[in-house]
């Protein structure tokens, strides 16, 4: 008997301290807004099968909202979803199409504001303007998500996961494309990115502004309009990532500007216009990644200062480094350069002369873009020649003292 | 897809654009008010060689306004690109009914400028 009175006990305290509600067609509450209105705080709300079309829902307690067998709410291309401001929420396995548009307020899927240590996990997301947009939040997941911009046109495409002022965010395991910018900082710090896929968004795979103190590792940026732009940052650690086919004229596997002290290694650049373009910026080691099938290996500029490129491997890019000045703050060493026609008379596996591995017609590119049809004529193979013989455009400075002989293993 | 001369950001929301024409009839493009008064304020190109300098009416797609005619709603909560958050409509009366119950303040140009630096 008291045994029995106690379970029962438990089974009450566990019903008043975490209740499930159950929604769906053949259920008592066929809503989510009821749900969300009549449940307590740190209650389960299970979403079953079903195309719920509610407009707007606020959430504003601690809840678990969890679809069972994907669920689909569909914002009727009207309507954010999802405005959530609480602690501790869950928001797992729904699938969220057409939400709205709206040029001042930013209309979202999932909204999340003033909140912390949520999860977002295992959602699919379509056809929205921004998918996940989050402002003002600390300690939070968002992990194994599926986001799939349709772009209608790019004014009104917003960003797949958006962070606005965050701290401490895990961004892990989603997929994106099609929205403006893929993953979005602004304002975002203590924060790592880690294996995402993103790509085919219309501007960049990954954008970075004024985030500091954060770490991307292991994702793939493909095919984006402009590649990955980290800017006006600080201490922000790339590494593992790969950057691929992100072709056009403005279009850079990484863009770094006004960026200092970070670390960019064991990256893959392969295939882009630019693997990575540098102005203005400082106190960054780019080591033992690889550059290959490249327009322009490595563009920088000569606002840069404190540059460390070593032990990287440049195969078969057309311009492995090109700058715009002769002064030289930078220092390459122990690369490896399939252009380089040196010999290893002392058979230590490193080169006896210097490589330099600017071009003079990188030089002239780099002035007068337009020149670059005229590449791999004679008149350009003689000039090459001619330069290396008596250097007056390049930049004599900028060289790998130590270059390697094979490439190195990564 | 056109690239921020200053920023070298791509252009996608181009309602904060602006851009400047040069005598020579060259064009800079910039995806925000304050790029382009980042970009005045580092001289890159002299004040003669300023023809004309052009800002994109928030309220309507490829309009483009004199910046000398142009008011400005200057406020936090409109997000542009660089932080400017400058909005810049036809006239003073366009740019007051868009401000009705929000938190920003209106400029003109010179003003603009100013605050920008």
């Amino acid at each position: 008997m008291r045994t029995s009175l106690t379970i029962f006990l438990i089974f009450a305290s566990n019903y008043i301290y975490a209740g499930h509600i159950y929604i769906g067609a053949n259920r008592a509450c066929k809503t989510i807004t009821k749900a969300i209105k009549d449940a307590n705080e740190n209650d389960t709300v299970f979403i079953e099968k079903g195309i719920y079309k509610e407009g707007n829902m606020v959430v504003a307690k601690t809840l678990k909202i969890i679809g069972l067998n994907n669920p689909v709410i569909d914002g009727e291309s009207k309507y954010e979803i999802f405005t959530i401001s609480a602690h501790n929420f869950l928001v797992k396995g729904i699938t969220f199409k057409n939400s709205g548009y709206s040029s001042m307020n930013d209309f979202a899927s999932i909204k999340v504001i003033d909140a912390d240590k949520f999860t977002i996990e295992s959602n699919t997301i379509t056809n929205a303007s921004f998918a996940i947009h989050v402002s003002n939040c600390t300690s939070f997941i968002i992990k194994n998500n599926k986001i799939q911009g349709s772009p209608r046109e790019e004014q009104n495409t917003g960003n797949g996961i958006h962070l606005w002022k965050c701290s401490k965010a895990n961004i892990t395991g989603n997929l994106v494309s099609g929205h403006r910018d893929g993953i979005y900082f602004e304002f975002v710090t203590e924060s790592e990115i880690k294996n995402n896929y993103s790509t085919q968004n219309l501007r960049y795979g990954l954008h970075f502004m004024f985030s500091n103190n954060d770490t991307y590792l292991h994702n793939t940026f493909l095919k984006n309009g402009a590649g990955v732009a980290v800017m006006f940052s600080h201490h922000v650690n790339m590494y593992r990532n790969t950057f691929e086919n992100n072709q056009g004229a403005s279009a850079y596997g990484i863009l770094l500007k006004e960026i200092s002290d970070a670390e960019v290694s064991q990256n893959i650049f392969v295939n882009n216009t630019v693997g990575i373009f540098m102005e203005g910026t400082n106190r960054i080691e780019v080591k033992n990644n690889t550059f290959e099938k490249n327009g322009w290996g490595f563009r920088i500029q000569a606002s840069c200062s404190d540059i460390l490129v070593i032990k990287n491997n440049f195969i078969a890019n057309t311009f492995d480094i090109a700058t715009n000045g002769s002064l030289v703050l930078n220092k390459f060493e122990n690369n490896y350069w399939d252009k380089y026609e040196g010999y290893d008379l002392a058979k230590d596996g490193t080169g006896d002369v210097p490589f330099h591995p600017v071009s003079m017609f990188a030089m002239v590119t780099e002035q007068m873009p337009y020149s670059i049809m005229l590449y791999r004529s004679f008149m350009v193979m003689l000039l090459e020649r001619a330069e290396k013989a008596v250097p007056s455009l390049t930049p004599v400075e900028l060289k790998d003292e130590i270059p390697m002989m094979k490439p190195l293993k990564l | 897809m056109d690239e921020c001369t200053e920023c070298k950001m791509t252009i996608v929301d181009k309602k904060y654009g602006a851009e400047i024409i040069s005598t020579k009839g060259k064009i800079y493009k910039f995806d925000d008010v304050i790029c382009m008064t980042d970009f005045m304020n580092a001289s890159k190109l002299a004040e003669n060689d300023i023809k004309k300098i052009l800002v994109i009416n928030f309220e309507k797609e490829n309009d483009f306004l004199d910046v000398n005619q142009a008011s400005f709603y200057v406020s936090d909560d409109l997000h542009s690109p660089m932080n400017g958050n400058a909005a810049a409509f036809v006239n003073a009366q366009q740019a007051i009914l868009f401000q009705a119950g929000k938190q920003g303040i209106i400029m003109d140009w010179k003003e603009l400028k100013e605050n920008l630096k």
